[in-house]
């Protein structure tokens, strides 16, 4: 691992994307292709790099997405809303609606890309045969492989939009030869511009690669600080058990501190979440006094 | 494992006959399958007793076809399929009357109540008492459990942890609706008399 210091450095690096890059989208398709492609080299620096925590940037993007998702279906649930759900919905409880959104999400960016996965993770909110449209998207350039394969499945199940934003995205990761989905277009893509086709539908998904793909290295930058900070403080933290718990917070957007099941009792685990809000290297998310989350 | 009995094998792949032969027998699976089943059957549990990578959808598109003019037909819920009774036959089957125990039997209210979690879900019994302006008791909410319409979903992060209510997929089915998103526009629900 990197000294905090120098990673946080590399991190600011990644995240500042050179001037001609920031703020500019273009107007043709020529010009929008030109920043999409950069803005997608520049993501890939964070994602083949061994700086940034991946596992915890992929979750909480998940998350974003699916809020994002929320808004395209005129539901009220936001980020934080979401991440309650998953994490108070026990054993026999069904997520809900929302729930089962964010739960599709949260599946599809956690295991590397693959058909079966993706499937079981979109099972909850679409048809299982819409995996067949990610067959639409075999030839061309990855944006409109992407294109493609949204326009498919929009077709195929109007009703959800979220499935078919989770297969343009893994479209759009299976084109670009990424190990995991990175959901880009479900971030960019407006509601009046899903329904769209042909090249109309081109021109919006450069538009939404090019946004998403700041807001991503933005994200990854301040988590690749945190999880510096968390890791420099790993080796004072004595209890039992604390570095899986800290491998928890390195993984995973949210973490309760009842599933730090590695530091052996609730007590210990509130403890260890408080010495970490102490130490600067975590924080809480909900901001209540009960029901508390803890993450980077 | 806990008991539970192994299934006993069966030749799911029919390799030994002739293609036609092993289509009607998958499709004659399916129907089996669906017909012993009271509930939804989901895609993925039928597709463990046809072929391996059989496109389902072909099968059961076959099966549809074959009940034509049947009093009873293949419908898709959420995730999954069941066999059902024709809504055109509906009178006949209420007037025989013998079936008890199958009816959901909701008062007008508990279907008001049914509604607002559909449309509010996740909701919790204090947020049905702020939307109907008094309290909706265990014994409705319990009766939409006990058919199966509704259940538990995640907590509230509040105080006592209060449940929340989600509607299921047998909500679903009762009420011919593929996804949630088949629930007719609130907006449009006006002329109901806004109670939703």
């Amino acid at each position: 691992m990197f000294p905090a210091d120098h990673t946080a450095h590399a991190a600011e690096l990644l995240a500042v994307p050179p001037g001609w890059l920031a703020g500019h989208r273009g107007q043709t398709l020529e010009e929008r292709a030109f920043f999409s492609g950069a803005a997608l080299c520049q993501l890939q620096l964070a994602l083949t790099g061994e700086i940034v925590p991946q596992a915890v940037w992929r979750d909480r993007l998940a998350l974003q997405a699916a809020e994002a998702c929320m808004v395209l279906d005129g539901r009220a649930e936001r980020v934080s809303d979401l991440r309650d759900t998953l994490h108070l919905c026990r054993a026999g409880d069904l997520p809900g609606p929302a729930g089962e959104v964010a739960l599709a999400w949260q599946k599809a960016t956690a295991r590397p890309l693959s058909r079966k996965p993706l499937q079981a993770a979109l099972a909850q909110i679409a048809r299982p045969e819409i995996v067949d449209c990610l067959d639409a998207g075999r030839a061309g350039p990855p944006l409109t492989r992407a294109a493609t394969v949204l326009e498919m499945a929009l077709t195929a199940d109007p009703r959800s939009p979220a499935a078919a934003l989770i297969l343009a995205d893994a479209a759009l990761a299976r084109a670009l030869g990424w190990r995991h989905l990175l959901p880009l277009l479900a971030l960019g893509l407006g509601a009046g511009e899903l329904h769209r086709d042909g090249e109309a539908l081109r021109l919006a998904c450069h538009r939404a690669v090019s946004t998403a793909a700041l807001i991503a290295l933005r994200l990854a930058a301040d988590l690749t600080r945190r999880a510096g900070v968390l890791q420099a403080v790993a080796p004072k933290l004595r209890a039992r058990g604390a570095a899986a718990a800290v491998e928890q917070f390195l993984r995973r957007d949210a973490v309760a501190p009842g599933a730090l099941t590695s530091l052996r009792s609730d007590r210990a685990a509130r403890r260890f979440c408080d010495r970490l809000l102490a130490l600067g290297a975590a924080r809480e998310l909900t901001g209540r006094d009960s029901f508390r989350l803890y993450g980077l | 494992m806990s008991g539970a009995r192994e299934p006993e094998a069966f030749d799911r792949e029919l390799a030994a006959l002739a293609a036609q032969d092993r289509w009607r027998l998958w499709m004659q699976r399916l129907e089996a399958v669906l017909f012993a089943s009271a509930s939804p059957v989901p895609a993925a549990t039928l597709a463990r007793v046809v072929g391996q990578g059989v496109s389902l959808e072909l099968l059961l598109s076959d099966l549809a076809a074959d009940l034509e003019g049947r009093s009873f037909e293949v419908v898709r819920v959420a995730d999954g399929w069941m066999l059902r009774s024709r809504a055109l036959h509906a009178p006949v089957i209420r007037a025989a009357g013998d079936i008890e125990g199958q009816r959901l039997e909701l008062s007008s209210f508990d279907m008001a109540v049914l509604a607002a979690i559909a449309y509010h879900q996740p909701v919790s019994r204090d947020e049905l008492k702020a939307i109907f302006g008094r309290a909706i008791s265990r014994d409705l909410l319990g009766r939409l459990q006990a058919r199966a319409l509704i259940a538990t979903g995640p907590r509230s992060p509040r105080r006592g942890a209060p449940h929340t209510y989600v509607t299921t997929n047998g909500f679903l089915a009762a009420f011919d609706l593929q996804s949630l998103n088949d629930l007719p526009d609130p907006a449009e629900l006006g002329e109901l008399g806004g109670s939703v």
